[in-house]
């Protein structure tokens, strides 16, 4: 600190004069005080207002279904293979939950358009149903269980036998 | 609790309003009014934070408002002032002593000073921070703080060079 920084510094401090805090000061300051204390109400109402506002605003513009909210009726059950001509592998997956007591109940005979109603329609031919679905619940272990079955399944009845075929000829 | 906070705050207030006055007075350039404004607006604000500053350091806070609030004025366009028919404050005749015309004369150099340099000059050399410190009030890098300051210095060098002559 060199002489013109400390001449700089005593005349800054030399230069101050004792100035009492009088009470025009006190008002003065009190009266900004209650300013700023309603400038901060206003502005914070203003928030609050404001934020309620959009909430308000987005919730109205959300995608609203009421029919979403319904509950849902239980999924319907799969139609049980009620005919060996119905093509295609979904026999072997429905095949499984329907039983031969759930297609004689009474329920099923009034015509309700459930899913066990069509299993009563299908109760006429009962034996065909029934040994469709003895062959597919069993599961195809291997290539001689496919051949066995391949009358019932048309579907996949060519290309088992071609499996077959080809693999009980491959071994040589 | 509102009574007890209010008689300490009045408290700091009176016993400290003569040395902030003065500090404002000079970040601002030596304008008695300027001075007040930026001194009611510091401690207004202070209210609002005393029950927990008050154990703590209250006029380093009022210090760095003050500071901070003074280095943006520059950007003010309007400061509230009307013209009047008769002027307000006259001069004393007891106003005419050496004290005063030193002063007139630190405030007229301090209020040529760009605010950032003004308040980093204060603050160096009347509240003796170090430059550490005054980056920090004035909420800027060391290196920019240095350079206010030593440019502060400069221009007030040239400025005051017949009222602070040059020792050797």
């Amino acid at each position: 600190m060199d002489h013109f920084e400390r001449e700089l510094a005593r005349m800054m401090r030399d230069s101050q004069e004792y100035t009492p805090f009088e009470a025009e000061h006190g008002a003065r300051l009190r009266a900004g005080v209650r300013a700023h204390r309603r400038v901060r109400t206003v502005r914070r109402t203003a928030g609050s207002v404001l934020a309620v506002a959009g909430l308000g605003i987005g919730f109205f513009l959300l995608p609203h279904d009421p029919g979403e909210n319904r509950p849902q009726a239980p999924h319907p059950q799969p139609i049980p293979a009620t005919s060996p001509a119905s093509p295609g592998p979904t026999p072997t997956g429905t095949a499984a939950p329907p039983s031969p007591t759930s297609s004689g109940s009474p329920t099923g005979a009034a015509g309700e358009p459930t899913a066990p109603a069509t299993t009563s329609t299908a109760t006429s031919d009962a034996p065909s149903a029934t040994s469709t679905a003895t062959h597919t619940e069993a599961p195809p272990p291997d290539n001689s269980t496919a051949t066995s079955t391949a009358p019932a399944t048309p579907t996949n009845t060519p290309s088992n036998l071609e499996a077959s075929s080809s693999g009980s000829a491959d071994p040589g | 609790m509102e009574q007890s906070r209010a008689e300490g705050f009045d408290g700091f207030v009176a016993a400290r309003w003569s040395a902030l006055f003065h500090l404002a007075r000079l970040l601002v350039g030596g304008d008695r009014h300027r001075a007040e404004d930026l001194l009611q607006e510091a401690l207004v604000k202070l209210w609002f934070v005393w029950p927990r500053i008050a154990d703590e350091a209250p006029e380093a806070y009022v210090r760095k408002v003050m500071v901070r609030a003074a280095a943006r004025s520059a950007r003010r366009r309007w400061w509230g002032e009307r013209p009047v028919e008769q002027l307000p404050d006259l001069p004393a005749a007891g106003d005419v002593s050496a004290a005063v015309v030193e002063r007139s004369r630190l405030e007229a150099a301090l209020a040529q000073l760009p605010p950032r340099q003004r308040a980093a000059v204060v603050l160096r050399y009347y509240q003796d921070l170090s430059e550490k410190q005054v980056a920090e009030v004035l909420g800027c890098p060391l290196g920019t703080a240095r350079s206010h300051a030593s440019r502060g210095v400069a221009r007030l060098r040239r400025i005051l060079s017949d009222v602070i002559e040059p020792v050797g």
